[in-house]
């Protein structure tokens, strides 16, 4: 019935009444009873009554065991009468009724003793008083009927029903007498392998299973006293008796085989006092989960101990522990499988099962029930004023708890305690049920996590993951434990945070559960205004929790210590952004400016770095408000680029700089030079100068040691050394310096770049544009030296271009004469009005470059220059008369006497030319004759061939033969042997031969050749 | 871990004296700034070394309301040594030094050595017991004193540490039966032997053997 009841959800209660001894029985009056008996319990709430016969259970669950608005017959339709109606009125079986149509009818008649017509009386009953019956349908009501001997029907019943619509007021509840002969009451409860067992005093044990399917069966003929579940085996263990006044009896049951009557099978009987010791009382049981130790206490204060397999008859030994006192043993529970707590009224001891010997832990006792073994292995004991935890070793630490104590039952890692309820007020008369009170600790955390009264506790099950109470009234209450999440949110509102995150860090909650329970423990202690409590909890989110939340909160507050001590945290977890670290400095700063705590300067001053920040972030921010802090910062952090920005930039100290950089490692100090040398000369002229040579030459930082370990070890290493080249554009305009340091730099290394020199000479050039009358003459000195210098590496077009621009007219002369730009060299003196110097250059260039002598002519140059000029020009023959004219006579200030000698020479030369010409001219005319004869003899004239000797051997011609028109003739064979080409005279060619064979024989030759050679051969 | 002794001590004093921050100051080095009320008994241990020896402290930090004093006398005895604490801010708790130190002395064994501890001397400001009471009071009582702060952790360790000091030299100079465990000392495990050869079978109080065949 319990499944389906629960299918149901409903809360219920089944009351089971039987009648005692051997007479006809009253179905009627035993129901009258059980109304009546129910009505006891919870102060007559029970308000809908089914009236049960024991033989019928119900087949569909649709079948609702409630009361509707009429009395409703519920057994409509019963496997054994083929699921029919026997008749309409019928109102037997299983019935409904509300406690107000019972009492209404005054309830059933006591007057049926015997089968039969008590169901048809109470339909007259309801009829009378005008209620009418209501049915499920046939196909719901449906129920089975259990197999049973049928009794002998009331042969009464008739004439009793025939009365009833006149009686029933007078025969019913109202006249109902009866005398309650027993009520059982639970005397063990254990539960264990997903099943819990009810045992009672009157020798009954009730094995429930998980879905509520209850196996009763009869342990003992008397009564059961003790009992435990074994937690990972069917076994249950029980103590009890089956005779009175005889030695208590241990059964040991093994539920998952059955015997033959289709009970638990029991495999062990035996004698709980060995059969020489006087019998007593057994009061305490322990079974070890290993099924080979049991444990039974008795009244008289012996323990006794069976070792081996408790599953069988007969096995194993049994010992009495010796010195376990003599007051009632109330509680036992093995630790380990070798020592065992005992618990007696008087005192708390400790048994080593090994050697048999006992040791007290506490002169203190418990009451039985009231210890338990919490976590497998501290003995928990309560007793009136608190609760003692013990270890093997001794009494451990307790816990506060008033009240007398009634049972100690252990639940996860919770303590559950019952305790009377000592109700000190007036009223607490008999009338007043006895209440107890139930409170579970959560022994970890110390925390009451439930407390509540309920009426008297007959027995705290805790199976299948929960708690069960059963009250002594029978009632069966069910506690849920919450989830985490939940119970975390019932802590939340009653702001119990610590507990909260003590409960979810034991029950392993997930790291960000945690971090959230910190935030709202942090978010409460803020609305509560305790800032600096909340602090702390917001501490433990870092890493989790946006920082901007925190942060922002105590912004808007303005209270900064907390924010300065959430911000050093962050940075020493290393989670500290740029803004941070600005934000915590500002916060310092703000501080300092407050009260004067010095934080920023100590902030500074800490070496050790304890927090861990971006140093550049640091002095930004330090920058602003102090450079004098930001500075000693940027030294102590080494922060080169930023010390001397500072001491640039804002402190204007350049010789500070300086000196700053001359103790910098190379590397840094070249850089910071190249960096800032700018602004440093521009200010420190001299010092930078001689930084940079030092710089350029072999530097050292200067608060080294002259010789370091490293030469003194003999290593030698190549000093490290800039190039000037980096450091001249720094210099800008202030050439002196820059003379200075390149000179300095020229004598040191001649291997200088051409930028080296450039810009020296390009200084020089300035310093010499500048520099007065007087001085220029050195400077020229200077310039010409590097300019003349062969090792001096300049780039001579753009000194040129230099040169011209300030007009310094030697450079530009040299260089001149350097790049063999004569004519240019020509046209400067020219144009500077020296045709003198000209004249010179040209005579000694002119041989090169002839063209010189012409510029200077048309320049033109003063008279006195002419004769030279004119002269030059006639012998090289560089401009034709006519245009030597051309050119003088553009130019007015020549007079004729200037050109006479010119003009006649020229002349003179012109006629003896054309002299020469003559004459050549009659000698090729004569010759020309000579040819056009010969010509016309080898046209016209026939040739005979008239040698008779071959020209080749010099023997007898004989054909075949071959003729030239040279007059020589050859054998063939010869000509063969001798010619390369077969068109020409070996002969002829040996002489006319060479001269072709280095250059081409003229193609009108050529052709010659070859229309003669067609000629002749036939 | 093995130890050459075991010291049980108990810390004693009116609520809120700071008792359990004590405690918590020596065994996890932290401070506790909220009150949690100790409810009956709670339990510290820490190792700590005196010439050249390891000795493991138990600590029982007691509740300090009245209420519970039932439960913690029980706690009085097996101690060895007792800090006995006041509040420097609250002067009540100095007055009540002298009944708890009755209930000490009747309660617990003769040779026990208790020292005086005037707690939360961080807090300079709201101070009400001068430094020279708590030292006449010693004086007077022949107890050892000291200021702490379990905030700061100033003198905790000493006070721990001195106890024990004066408790070891007390076994030194054979004061203390330290094979009766009820004196609240206990000889570690390699030691037993040796000690145990004076008292052989102490009986029912003797140390449980390591383990049986
Ligand atoms: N400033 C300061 N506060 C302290 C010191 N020691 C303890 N407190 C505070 O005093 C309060 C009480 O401390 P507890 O150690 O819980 O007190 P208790 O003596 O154990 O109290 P009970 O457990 O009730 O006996 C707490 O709020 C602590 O933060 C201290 O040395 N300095
Ligand atoms: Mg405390």
């Amino acid at each position: 019935m319990h499944p389906f009841l629960m299918k149901q959800q409903m809360e219920y209660g089944i009351f089971i009444i039987e009648q005692e001894g051997n007479s006809d029985f009253n179905r009627a009056k035993l129901m009258n009873v059980g109304f009546a008996e129910s009505q006891k319990q919870k102060n007559g709430g029970w308000q809908c009554f089914i009236f049960h016969d024991i033989d019928l259970l119900p087949l569909d669950s649709r079948n609702l065991y409630s009361c509707p608005r009429q009395p409703r017959h519920m057994s409509a339709s019963i496997d054994k009468l083929n699921f029919k109606l026997p008749y309409e009125d019928i109102f037997g079986g299983v019935s409904a009724m509300t406690a107000e149509q019972f009492t209404k009818v005054n309830g059933f008649s006591n007057k049926y003793w015997g089968w039969g017509g008590e169901d048809d009386d109470m339909f007259y009953r309801l009829k009378k008083v005008n209620y009418h019956i209501a049915r499920y349908k046939m196909s719901i009501a449906r129920y089975a009927m259990l197999d049973h001997k049928k009794s002998a029907p009331n042969p009464k019943r008739y004439q009793l029903l025939s009365q009833t619509s006149k009686t029933f007021q007078k025969d019913g509840l109202s006249t109902l007498e009866y005398e309650l002969v027993q009520d059982t009451s639970v005397s063990v409860a254990t539960s264990g392998n997903n099943h819990v067992v009810l045992c009672d005093v009157t020798g009954w044990a009730h094995l429930v299973s998980r879905s509520w399917e209850i196996t009763s069966f009869k342990a003992y003929d008397l009564t059961v006293t003790l009992g435990q579940q074994l937690p990972h085996d069917p076994y249950l263990v029980t103590i009890g008796e089956d005779e009175a006044g005889v030695t208590p009896l241990i059964k040991v049951w093994d539920w998952s085989r059955v015997d033959r009557h289709g009970n638990p099978k029991c495999v062990r009987t035996s004698r709980a006092v060995p059969s020489h010791m006087y019998p007593t009382q057994a009061t305490a049981l322990a079974v070890h989960d290993n099924k080979n130790l049991l444990a039974v206490g008795f009244q008289d204060g012996s323990v006794t101990l069976y070792r081996g397999d408790i599953t069988r008859q007969r096995s194993g030994k049994m010992k009495t522990l010796p010195d376990t006192g003599s007051s009632p043993i109330t509680g036992l529970a093995f630790k380990g499988a070798d020592k065992l707590f005992v618990v007696s009224r008087a005192c708390v001891m400790v048994c080593w099962i090994g050697s048999e010997r006992c040791v007290v832990l506490d002169a203190m006792g418990a009451s039985p029930a009231c210890s338990v073994l919490a976590d497998g292995h501290r003995l928990t004991v309560a007793t009136t004023n608190a609760i003692y935890c013990y270890t093997t070793d001794g009494r451990g630490p307790c816990y506060a708890l008033e009240g007398e104590k009634l049972r100690l039952n252990w639940f996860r890692s919770y303590l559950v305690i019952t305790t009377n309820e000592t109700s000190n007020k007036a009223s607490s008369s008999a009338t007043t049920p006895k209440l107890n009170h139930l409170t579970i600790l959560d022994i970890q955390n110390k925390f009451i996590v439930f407390s509540k009264s309920f009426e008297e506790i007959d027995a705290v099950l805790t199976e299948w993951g929960s708690f069960y109470i059963l009250t002594k009234k029978k009632e069966m209450i069910f506690l849920d434990e919450k989830d985490l999440q939940s119970k975390l949110s019932m802590l939340f509102k009653k702001n119990l945070y610590d507990v909260a995150i003590r409960t979810a860090s034991s029950q392993h909650y997930d790291i960000e559960g945690l971090m959230e329970i910190y935030k709202q423990y942090g978010d409460h202690l803020y609305s509560k205004g305790d800032l600096k409590g909340a602090i702390d909890q917001y501490v433990k989110t870092i890493g989790w929790l946006e920082t901007s939340y925190v942060i922002r909160k105590y912004l808007e507050s303005r209270h900064l210590e907390p924010l300065v001590q959430y911000l050093e945290v962050l940075h020493k977890k290393g989670c500290a952004t740029e803004d941070h670290t600005t934000l915590l400095l500002t916060c310092y700063v703000k501080i300092d400016q407050h009260d004067q705590q010095g934080k920023l300067k100590e902030f500074i001053n800490s070496k050790d770095k304890a927090i861990d920040f971006d140093v550049d972030v640091a002095i930004k921010v330090v920058r602003q408000v102090s450079v004098d802090d930001a500075l000693s910062l940027a030294g102590n952090h080494k922060r080169h680029d930023w010390y001397l920005k500072m001491v640039i930039e804002d402190k204007k100290e350049f010789k500070q700089a300086l000196s700053y950089i001359a103790n910098l490692e190379y590397e840094d100090a070249d850089m910071f030079m190249k960096k800032y040398g700018h602004k440093l000369i521009q200010n420190e002229p001299e010092e930078s100068t001689k930084l940079l040579k030092l710089l350029c030459t072999d530097y050292k930082p200067r608060d080294r040691l002259l010789v370091d370990e490293n030469s003194l070890s003999g290593g030698f290493t190549e000093p490290d050394r800039s190039y000037p080249d980096d450091f001249i554009h720094m210099f800008l305009s202030n050439s002196e310096r820059l003379i200075d340091f390149l000179e300095h730099m020229i004598s040191v290394d001649s291997k200088c770049t051409i930028l080296v020199y450039n810009a020296l000479i390009e200084h020089y050039i300035h310093v010499w544009a500048k520099s007065p009358e007087s001085d220029k003459k050195t400077y020229e000195q200077k310039i010409l030296t590097i300019l003349k210098d062969p090792d001096a590496n300049f780039d001579r077009d753009q000194i040129l271009i230099i040169c011209q621009m300030l007009g310094f007219q030697a450079g530009i002369l040299h260089l001149y004469e350097d790049i063999k730009l004569w004519r240019a060299q020509v046209a400067l003196h020219l144009r500077s009005g020296d045709a003198e110097r000209a004249l010179s250059v040209c005579r000694k260039r002119g041989a090169a470059c002839p063209r010189l002598w012409l510029d200077v002519l048309w320049a033109p140059p003063p008279p006195s220059c002419l004769p030279e000029l004119l002269h030059v020009a006639a012998t090289e023959k560089l401009l034709s008369p006519i245009q030597v004219i051309d050119c003088l006579a553009s130019t007015s200030n020549y007079t004729l006497g200037d050109v006479r000698k010119y003009l006649m020479d020229v002349l003179k030369s012109e006629d003896d030319v054309i002299t020469r010409e003559r004459d050549l001219a009659a000698k090729y005319k004569s010759e020309i004759e000579k040819m056009k004869a010969q010509i016309k003899v080898i046209q016209y004239e026939p040739v005979t061939f008239q040698s008779s000797r071959c020209a080749a051997c010099n023997k007898l011609l004989e054909l075949p033969s071959v003729h030239f028109l040279c007059q020589h003739s050859y054998h063939q064979d010869c000509f063969q042997m001798y010619s390369e080409s077969e068109h020409e005279c070996p002969s002829c060619v040996t002489s006319a031969g060479r001269n072709r064979a280095s250059m081409p024989p003229p193609p009108a030759a050529e052709q010659l050749h070859s229309r003669l050679h067609a000629d002749l051969d036939p | 871990m093995a130890y050459a002794y075991l010291f049980k001590y108990i810390i004693i004093g009116d609520t809120g004296v700071g008792k359990s921050c004590l405690l918590l100051q020596f065994t996890d080095k932290r401070f506790q700034p909220v009150h949690d009320l100790t409810i009956g008994v709670e339990f510290g241990a820490r190792m700590i070394t005196i010439d050249g020896k390891q000795i493991k402290l138990q600590i029982w930090d007691t509740a300090g309301q009245e209420a519970f004093r039932s439960i913690t006398r029980s706690y009085y005895r097996g101690a060895a040594g007792a800090l006995l604490v006041y509040d420097i801010t609250r002067r009540e708790t100095f007055n009540h030094l002298t009944t708890w130190l009755e209930d000490a002395r009747q309660h617990s064994n003769s040779n026990m050595v208790i020292m005086l501890i005037g707690n939360k001397s961080d807090l300079e400001s709201r101070r009400e017991v001068k430094k020279e009471e708590g030292e006449a009071f010693a004086r007077e009582h022949g107890l050892v004193f000291m200021e702490t702060s379990a905030k700061t952790a100033a003198n905790v360790e000493e006070a721990f540490i001195n106890t024990a000091k004066e408790i070891y030299e007390k076994i030194q100079e054979g004061v203390f039966d330290i094979n009766n465990e009820a004196n609240g000392i206990k000889i570690g495990p390699q030691h037993s032997t040796a000690g145990a050869g004076g008292a052989g079978g102490a009986g029912a109080g003797g140390a449980p053997p390591g383990g049986c065949c």
